[in-house]
């Protein structure tokens, strides 16, 4: 699977990663069990700090999507697809609610939210990439 | 024998080099990155013909000096090769300066005219590129330093028996031309930079394993592809080289310890093996695989995405030529203008290879 980062984006680029990662696995084009590659392979491939990378790693690790296992590396979580916990619902909720607040500041009705949510999904459900 | 060891030579360089933009990925150019929107600029095409007919033209006239004065002179074997170094120095600073100049220009070509802005720049990653690189195991590098490690051994044992003078230096003509008095050092000599030989293409393998992978946006599968084949076919050419330096310097130390086996001719052929399958592999590389895989033909789909460029890197690229990145964990890269690899001198282990291979040369150079 292929990741693309812009790195004069106002995304940070660890986030990025992430974002592009946690889309991979509702895609479907990574499945719990799948490697990544290394923190270093990860950073010489984007010619950028491991930091970076290390950043990224973390957060995905603290969301159990991926595991990070000493000198064998780095797997999606076998947790990786579940079903939401009560914590996960919160932490979604918390992060959902910033994006209908613009959404609400744009007028755009429930059912407009409703439907923008719907698009995206039929979108990631297309295994077209 | 000397003159046209040194004639072959020099038009191999000048052949390599004046041809060079035809091995190299088109988003390179002289050292420059060409935006995809660029790449087809009659300006730049012009621009490499140019490089190469000038740089035929003026390698030619070195080649032919040279003819001439070995016609004319007649001069002594070591005029030869003096001269005939010369010669090599020469065409190499006038290929690097012409390189230069095209560099220049381009450079300001693009600043001024801004090809980059307004394009989004991406970089690109495969998740499973590690995966599906398949180097050679290091192991086929350690291997074969079993064998100096084993002459040197047994040229030690074997001191006693061994003359006064250790030679250290053999002409193209497979006769012993320099020797050193006979030392523990001196005997072991030839096994010991055979180790730092294998060593240095040991250690170039593990690089490439570790080396950042350059995927470009517009052609993401395809340059996967001939990415992951040049880098198999460069970790090859790596074992080949160890394989012939190993063969070589082995049978040189061979005839160090038992003289008896000696002879001018099988050291000629020796020589001249080891000529034959290092520049047809180099030859082979250059011309089948190409920089970054370039000349190795793939078709694949793909998407095609308006407004999306790879990113401009030119700022770690000092004159095209020099890697300097503090970020980028790799040591080995590919190279921009050139076949092959360079090192990151962002990285301190590129210092302390460097410093290492030099200070041994230096090592052997004084004791000797």
């Amino acid at each position: 699977m292929f990741i693309e980062i812009e790195a004069n984006s106002s995304v940070p680029i660890y986030l990025q990663l992430v974002q592009q990662i946690i889309e991979g696995l509702a895609k479907g084009s990574l499945k719990p069990g799948d490697s990544l590659p290394s923190v270093r392979a990860f950073a010489a491939d984007l010619g950028m700090n491991m930091h970076t990378v290390n950043k990224a790693y973390h957060y995905l690790e603290e969301k159990e999507f991926i595991r990070i296992v000493q000198k064998k590396g780095v797997v999606i979580h076998a947790k990786g697809i579940r079903e939401a916990s009560a914590a996960d619902r919160n932490r979604l909720k918390q992060e959902l609610r910033p994006i209908v607040a613009e959404a609400l500041c744009l007028q755009m009705s429930q059912e407009e939210i409703k439907l923008l949510v719907k698009e995206i999904i039929t979108d990631l459900k297309e295994k077209s990439l | 024998m000397t003159a046209i060891i040194f004639i072959l030579i020099l038009l191999f360089i000048i052949v390599i080099q004046a041809f060079l933009p035809k091995f190299l990925k088109a988003s390179e150019v002289f050292g420059v990155y060409i935006p995809d929107t660029h790449v087809n600029d009659s300006r730049i095409v012009k621009m490499k013909s140019r490089y190469t007919k000038v740089l035929l033209t003026g390698g030619m006239a070195i080649i032919l000096f040279f003819i001439g004065w070995l016609l004319l002179l007649r001069p002594s074997d070591q005029h030869i090769v003096l001269l005939g170094m010369v010669a090599q120095i020469l065409a190499v600073v006038f290929s690097i300066g012409l390189y230069a100049k095209n560099h220049i220009t381009l450079s300001n070509w693009k600043k001024t005219e801004k090809w980059t802005s307004g394009q989004i720049e991406r970089k690109v990653v495969d998740l499973q590129f590690r995966e599906q690189l398949k180097l050679l195991p290091n192991i086929f590098f350690i291997l074969p330093m079993l064998v100096p490690i084993t002459l040197g051994i047994y040229g030690l044992t074997q001191y006693e028996t061994l003359p006064g003078q250790i030679p250290i230096h053999w002409g193209p003509d497979g006769e012993a031309d320099g020797f050193a008095e006979k030392s523990w050092f001196s005997v072991s000599s030839l096994p010991l930079m055979t180790l730092v030989l294998q060593g240095m293409l040991l250690f170039f393998n593990s690089a490439m394993k570790q080396s950042g992978s350059k995927i470009q946006v517009q052609q993401k599968k395809r340059s996967r592809e001939q990415q992951l084949a040049f880098r198999k076919y460069s970790s090859w050419l790596l074992f080949v080289v160890t394989i012939s330096v190993t063969l070589l310097m082995g049978y040189l130390q061979l005839t160090i310890i038992a003289p008896e086996i000696m002879s001018s001719g099988v050291t000629l052929a020796f020589t001249i093996g080891f000529l034959i399958v290092i520049l047809g592999s180099v030859l082979y590389y250059t011309v089948i695989v190409g920089q970054s895989g370039t000349r190795i033909s793939i078709t694949t789909h793909e998407i095609n995405q308006k407004g999306v460029i790879d990113a401009d890197d030119d700022k770690y690229w000092k004159m095209g030529l020099i890697y300097i990145n503090k970020d980028d964990p790799s040591i080995l890269v590919e190279k921009r203008f050139g076949i092959g690899w360079t090192v990151n001198m962002g990285h301190k282990g590129s210092w302390i290879f460097l410093g290492l291979l030099f200070g041994t040369i230096a090592l052997i150079a004084i004791v000797l």
